[in-house]
């Protein structure tokens, strides 16, 4: 069913203290394409996702069991930052550094080691291309990032995830702080992505995932209140036949 | 969470469906009594009265698309709502069926018939019983049954041929009643494609059930 696989969950549990917020996840990310994760709210997907570029490893008593393989690679058996590099992220509201528009994109590739003021440039040119912003601030690169507005913000912000030529990009609730037109763009944007990038997007917006994500999973707690993964299919399968009746119920409204 | 607009607005499609089918049912069991007893003005009436099923059929088309656009049905509620459209298509059609058989019996030449009718009669019997047990999958999301009727066409296919091969060696007999010959064959024609569309109805309900695109024709 999966072509090719970028990223895997393999019985993967996490405990935040005695809490066990995620139950023995088994998930693949198939390469090029869009995954979406839904369930109602505290069922884990906030906790999987940041899972895949370790952005728990901060909180306090939090201990895996299981493992995430990125390229086959295990996530902890490798450099958190080359992971990173690897495994973008952004946020649900759009978190410019007050710097300025190319400082901001150009942050990443700096920290990697580029130096070079013409591919550093070219870096930029290319990430705030790819983010579909170009032409609304090339003239405008040395201004404050904090001048754009929210949408211009979360798509700068998409360039700079782009900047360090990532292979997927997490995307947690990228457009909930945003109004349509601007949240239509980030969906255009994430179908011309996937070209290039693997996205794993974690949406309250049902309707969203149906529009912008090849692959859809869908998360719920159990009575211990851990996140389980119920199910995991084709978008246009899991919107049109759902194979549990959990997904079923919460994907037409019926309980969540 | 409840979603009671949704929920009454799903459920009055429902009896949208139920109340089409059954004037559905009643127009094609009326048109052959109108045949078999060439009942003119009976006849004009249905003609007329086919205008209400069209619009009963728009009405719930106009239903299914508002409840796309206004509540976004997935999974099975949106294979009820294609299933529906497709099935009130098929209910349309096959009223217009019955339509035109009361449009034959007005040019078939007055009094009795070439043949005494027989085997059309029991073309319909068995079409209306079909059509009944159709629906009744669709309404209760029965898949063995929907799986079941198709197999009920061979009788009327049967019985078609049987008509057909009667018309024939009447015509023989009679060869100035060729064309009253020719209009009966259309009538049992319009009755044998009612099965057809039966069978399509089955087809939407395995789907509606499963999810499934299937070919049972």
């Amino acid at each position: 069913m999966i072509e090719q696989t970028v990223m895997r969950a393999l019985d993967f549990t996490l405990y935040y203290g005695d809490f066990k917020a995620l139950n023995s996840i088994n998930m693949e990310i198939p390469m090029n394409s869009i995954t979406a994760i839904i369930g109602p709210s505290g069922c884990g997907k906030s906790s999987l996702i940041r899972s895949f570029n370790r952005m728990n490893d901060l909180i306090a008593n939090m201990r895996t069991e299981g493992r995430i393989l990125v390229d086959d690679e295990d996530i902890y058996s490798q450099d958190v930052v080359q992971l990173r590099r690897k495994v973008g992220m952004v946020f649900q509201r759009p978190n410019p550094f007050p710097k300025s528009i190319f400082d901001n994109v150009a942050y990443g590739p700096r920290i990697h080691g580029v130096r070079d003021r013409s591919r550093l440039a070219a870096i930029v040119e290319g990430s705030i291309r790819d983010a579909a912003l170009w032409e609304e601030v090339r003239d405008d690169l040395d201004k404050s990032a904090l001048s754009l507005s929210g949408g211009q913000q979360q798509r700068l912000c998409i360039a700079r995830a782009l900047a360090v030529e990532p292979e997927v990009i997490l995307m947690d609730e990228p457009a909930s702080a945003l109004d349509p037109v601007a949240t239509l763009k980030i969906e255009e944007l994430m179908g011309k992505l996937k070209r290039k990038y693997t996205i794993v997007v974690v949406t309250h917006n049902m309707q969203q995932a149906a529009r912008v994500s090849d692959y859809t999973a869908f998360m719920l707690t159990d009575p211990e209140r851990s996140g389980n993964l119920i199910e995991f299919g084709r978008t246009s399968d899991i919107f049109t036949k759902p194979l549990d009746k959990r997904t079923e119920d919460y994907i037409s409204g019926r309980f969540g | 969470m409840a979603r009671e607009t949704y929920e009454a607005e799903m459920n009055s499609l429902r009896e949208e469906m139920l109340r089409l089918s059954r004037m559905t049912d009643r127009a094609l069991a009326s048109s052959i009594e109108i045949l078999r007893d060439r009942l003119f003005e009976q006849g004009e009436k249905l003609i007329r009265e086919d205008e209400e099923i069209n619009l009963v059929c728009y009405h719930i088309e106009e239903s299914c698309l508002n409840i796309i656009a206004t509540q976004q049905p997935v999974a099975g509620d949106l294979r009820f709502i294609f299933a529906t459209m497709q099935i009130a298509m098929e209910l349309e059609r096959i009223a217009d069926y019955a339509k035109g058989i009361a449009v034959i019996n007005r040019r078939i030449s007055p009094g009795d018939h070439i043949k005494p009718l027989i085997d059309i009669p029991r073309m319909q019997h068995k079409a209306g019983e079909m059509l009944e047990m159709a629906i009744d999958a669709f309404l209760k999301c029965d898949i063995e049954s929907a799986r079941r009727i198709p197999s009920m066409d061979v009788e009327i296919n049967l019985l078609y041929e049987q008509v057909y091969r009667e018309l024939v060696t009447r015509v023989m007999e009679n060869p100035r009643r060729i064309a009253d010959a020719m209009l009966l064959t259309f009538a049992a024609h319009n009755l044998e494609r009612v099965g057809d569309r039966v069978i399509n109805i089955c087809e939407k309900v395995v789907y509606l059930c499963t999810g499934d695109v299937v070919d049972m024709g």
